[in-house]
């Protein structure tokens, strides 16, 4: 294994620890944007440029606009 | 934490514990893979033209796979248009709806609404870029969806609301996305027809390495870019709206 | 265990944090977030799998048709996966607004009871 696919994999384990650990949802989405972005580097090692490129932007764009939007509504008292 | 929150955590460790000496027994990483995908990839170029290994399984090879994940995301867009819906009790109106100070959209930076505005047009270029030529080179049709997608985002995130909902409506992007998913099925169904089996491959195979190559694997491609432009577009939207513009009727 | 297993071994550490925020968590949010680190598991489990050393991506626009290459069929299956799991997740946190909307709050203990 490459010393890039070692760093890689780090990042993911510590990103996702990131995630489950963050309790503020707001701080959350962007941690998972991370966590989008350092799967695009894993990715990338492995050797899968198409699988790589999707979940750069579905991850790093889409879902997170999506979490932070809900949660304008609920912070908002929800009505 | 609770007893009830230990328990779960014990659970989760004793999953582990299980889980993780399953995975040992794998063959050591990158010692060998599956058989049958290694098989798969010569064919693609062998048989099919397609210098995209990738795209040969998702469109040609496996495309009836990809036919159940492009109508399962159909019905996900479909789900979210339902539950997001305007409800009774509810009205819809042009922003900014609620009179909350942090439901009304911060006006944007200078800054973001210039670089994003910018880079709204090439990014969907690039997406159709990208789906068009997924038998070629690196892509497909999700990705270049994904892309297009993503440039849709950033109208909205420029601070363009109003705009992306003129660029996008929901009624244009209900028809793209019926014309991907069921284009999908119209050409499986053609290639029925002319006697070569459920989504086949019966257009021309060209030479490889051109775009017009590859037979039946470029349309597929673009018409999941598509759907997947169509559907993650209309949930963005549906978001947006339910945020921004839906809110509880006065009484 | 060795340092050929470590790919797998990270597969499983995603998939446990994420159950681990799961079962301790107390947001609606918070737990489609775990959720979605968790299908990212199963990606990096899946293209590990399918690695091979000194082998190159699965793409031969660039190379010669019959050198080495990574397993395309896991790369196709994760490509499908990492699009509709978005769609997934965009109708959990749809049912989530709609939930917060109808109890006013978004913790998953106060959500027992069937109403109509």
């Amino acid at each position: 294994m490459t010393a890039v696919q070692v760093i890689a994999l780090l990042l993911v384990a510590v990103t996702a620890a990131g995630v489950a650990a963050t309790r503020d949802t707001t701080r959350q989405a962007i941690v998972f944007g991370a966590h989008g972005m350092a799967l695009t580097l894993l990715f990338l090692t492995f050797h899968a440029p198409g699988v790589a490129m999707a979940e750069a932007a579905v991850s790093g764009v889409v879902l997170p606009l999506l979490v932070l939007l809900a949660l304008a509504k609920v912070r908002s008292g929800g009505r | 934490m609770s007893a009830r929150g230990f328990i779960g955590l014990a659970a989760v460790v004793l999953l582990g514990a299980w889980l993780v000496e399953g995975l040992l027994g794998l063959p050591g990483f990158g010692e060998d893979a599956p058989a049958y995908g290694l098989a798969l990839a010569d064919l693609a170029l062998a048989e099919r033209n397609a210098t995209n290994a990738v795209s040969a399984v998702l469109f040609d090879l496996r495309a009836l796979d990809t036919l159940g994940e492009a109508l399962a995301l159909f019905a996900g867009a479909a789900a979210v248009q339902t539950v997001l819906r305007e409800l009774a009790g509810e009205e819809e109106s042009e922003p900014p709806a609620s009179t909350a100070v942090d439901r009304r959209p911060a006006p944007t930076g200078d800054a973001v609404r210039a670089v994003a505005l910018w880079l709204v047009a090439p990014t969907v270029l690039y997406g159709a870029y990208i789906a068009a030529r997924g038998h070629v080179s690196v892509g497909g049709g999700f990705q270049g969806g994904a892309i297009v997608a993503a440039a849709v985002a950033l109208v909205f995130l420029a601070g363009r609301q109003a705009t992306m909902h003129h660029l996008a409506p929901e009624s244009a992007l209900d028809i793209t996305e019926s014309i991907g998913a069921g284009g999908f099925l119209v050409v499986g169904l053609v290639a029925l027809a002319t006697g070569a089996g459920f989504l086949g491959n019966v257009l021309p195979l060209g030479e490889a390495g051109r775009l017009l190559s590859a037979g039946t694997i470029g349309v597929l491609s673009v018409l999941i870019g598509l759907e997947a432009a169509s559907a993650l577009a209309t949930l963005i939207q549906k978001f947006v709206e339910q945020t921004v513009e839906i809110r509880q009727e006065e009484p | 265990m060795s340092a050929e297993h470590l790919p797998y071994l990270l597969a499983a550490w995603v998939l446990l944090t994420g159950l681990a925020g799961i079962v301790t968590s107390r947001d609606l949010v918070h737990t489609i977030m775990c959720l979605a680190v968790l299908q990212t598991s199963v990606h990096v489990l899946l293209l590990a799998i399918g690695y091979r050393h000194d082998a190159t991506a699965p793409i031969y626009d660039d190379v010669p048709a019959d050198v080495a290459v990574v397993d395309p069929v896991v790369q196709a299956l994760t490509v499908t996966d990492i699009v509709v799991g978005a769609a997934a997740t965009a109708l959990l946190l749809a049912f989530a607004v709609q939930v917060n909307k109808r109890t006013g709050s978004l913790d998953p203990a106060g959500l027992v009871a069937l109403r109509g």
